[in-house]
């Protein structure tokens, strides 16, 4: 059973569905006070996310991926250029865009326990009791496979686990837009592969938005619906691919596609070439 | 387990040990001082300043005063010390006066309080609050100014202000630093009340033993002392106890 919150979102949202995209950065411009003058991190991009979208950003290291994320956020402020939600201009992190991060054992409260954990972000909202509170947080602990653990403290579980609890916490405030910051590049590739059907699966249950930060090719293609290639030097958007295979896809034949092979140099390409990698086996 | 156990045996025998020493001592008249009484007529004085209230009300008297100037000093120092680790301005304005202030030793206050305040109540508990308000708040601080701010962006993104972040997310991670000030701080508190009665006013446990030295009642003085060390004993025992419990997730 879904929350009600989530459920009467989903309503208000088929109306205002009509095109919008529910997150839209326009001519978005990010950079820093460096030594030695400025330093541009994104430069004039444009990115539009649809609802129900899983998109995801790669590219390579230092282009910007993780800046754009935040600025999508809310949790970092955008040089000029803007960051819509919804249609309203984002200047601090709006309710309905939750944030995972990549440090994500660093971002559990390790004084509370794993239920008080995942309740936490309903703790401000002063209609939700007690009673319902839990109900949620077991709810969504369920949903992770983490139900046996509601009363341990964060420091007991794997980092897996842990994982686990931030993205449930994440959507315990029933949002409309997931953001997940290399939520899976510290974790062992069972568990990576583990945690991908989970992400899939809840993106797909409660039907969210997805955007999704990798510098994994492969992954990015087995999950999302799109996927956006930035480059550095102008840190512009490079390359934007819809990527439609049928879900729930099989990670195991869907590296035999060959439209899949094809997305996947398209994509190594790009980020090869920036980075300076060269291969002279004459392949094309 | 039977190992630690014989262990702190070994630990009270060696307790056991010296006050038989001390009885010893005085019976065989090794000491040189006639006025230093055996162990067993400091306990009798104490069983008689327990019984006849003159030791529970003196000990009332100082720790009534203590943990009021604690109590102040530590809410206090917790919202000096958030404001001090959340803002620079207000760290660059106070962190010069608290690194000057704080290496005076403690007693050396009350002089300067007693000709603002008097000898009473008012000044002991004031110089309480000053002298234990410094730990507090450089611990506080030093907690603060060291969250994970992975931590405090989670709660931006969870939709907390920065009051709430505060509340929830700042001052329970600084918790630990702010627990290890206010041990410091407990001790402090102790040690300035009676220091505080021991030289002015007529009341408090401080007060009752200098007086009893003064009048040659000096069984009643190593009872006040005997009562100090318990005191002292059961206050920072309560301390960790509430400690451990309030850190269990460290343990968990």
């Amino acid at each position: 059973m879904l929350p009600e919150t989530v459920a009467s979102d989903r309503a208000t949202r088929a109306d205002e569905q009509a095109g919008h995209p529910v997150l839209a950065a326009r001519d978005v411009v990010k950079s820093y006070l460096a030594r030695g003058g400025e330093s541009v991190v994104l430069d004039h991009v444009d990115l539009d996310v649809a609802d129900g979208d899983f998109l995801t950003i790669v590219g390579p290291s230092g282009c910007g991926k993780t800046t754009m994320l935040q600025l999508l956020a809310g949790l970092s402020p955008v040089t000029s250029g803007s960051v819509r939600f919804a249609g309203t201009v984002v200047e601090s992190p709006p309710p309905g865009v939750v944030y995972v991060f990549q440090q994500f054992a660093k971002s559990i409260f390790p004084w509370r326990t794993v239920l008080d954990n995942v309740v936490f972000g309903l703790e401000r909202d002063r209609g939700i009791d007690r009673r319902r509170r839990t109900e949620i947080g077991r709810e969504m602990l369920g949903r992770v496979g983490l139900e046996a653990y509601e009363r341990h403290y964060p420091g007991q579980l794997s980092g897996g686990m842990q994982q686990r609890l931030a993205i449930a916490r994440a959507l315990a405030t029933s949002p409309r837009v997931l953001l997940m910051d290399e939520p899976f590049s510290a974790l062992d590739a069972l568990t990576r592969a583990k945690l991908q059907k989970l992400v899939l699966d809840l993106w797909r249950s409660l039907g969210i938005t997805v955007v999704f930060v990798t510098h994994d090719i492969e992954e990015a293609l087995l999950l999302s619906t799109r996927v956006v290639a930035l480059r550095k030097s102008p840190a512009t958007v490079d390359i934007d691919l819809r990527v439609d295979f049928a879900h729930p896809r099989n990670p195991v034949t869907l590296g035999e596609d060959p439209r899949f092979l094809a997305m996947r140099r398209q994509l190594l390409d790009s980020i090869y070439r920036q980075e300076g990698l060269s291969y002279e086996d004459g392949a094309r | 387990m039977i190992r630690r156990l014989s262990l702190r045996a070994t630990g009270i025998g060696l307790i056991v040990l010296l006050v038989v020493a001390w009885e010893l001592a005085v019976r065989l008249q090794l000491v040189d001082s006639p006025s230093i009484p055996s162990f067993s007529a400091s306990v009798a004085a104490l069983v008689g300043g327990i019984t006849d209230g003159t030791l529970p009300v003196a000990m009332g008297e100082t720790l009534s005063r203590v943990l009021v100037g604690y109590v102040v000093a530590v809410v206090a120092a917790v919202v000096v010390g958030a404001l001090m680790g959340t803002s620079r301005f207000v760290y660059y304005l106070l962190e010069p006066v608290t690194e000057l202030l704080r290496p005076i030793p403690s007693a050396a206050y009350i002089p300067i309080a007693i000709l603002l305040l008097g000898v009473g109540s008012e000044m002991k508990i004031a110089v309480i609050a000053l002298t234990s308000f410094f730990p507090v708040v450089l611990s506080t601080c030093g907690g603060v100014r060291s969250v994970d701010p992975i931590l405090v962006d989670t709660g931006r993104t969870l939709g907390y202000g920065p009051l709430g972040r505060l509340r929830r997310i700042v001052l329970p991670s600084a918790l630990p630093e702010t627990l290890t000030g206010m041990r410091v701080a407990l001790g402090i508190a102790l040690i300035v009340g009676i220091v505080s009665e021991m030289l002015a006013g007529d009341t408090g446990i401080g007060y009752l033993i200098l007086e009893s030295q003064r009048i040659f009642q000096v069984p009643l003085m190593f009872a006040g002392i005997i009562t100090l060390a318990l005191v002292g004993y059961l206050l920072n025992l309560a301390f960790v106890r509430v400690e451990s419990h309030l850190l269990r997730w460290r343990t968990a």
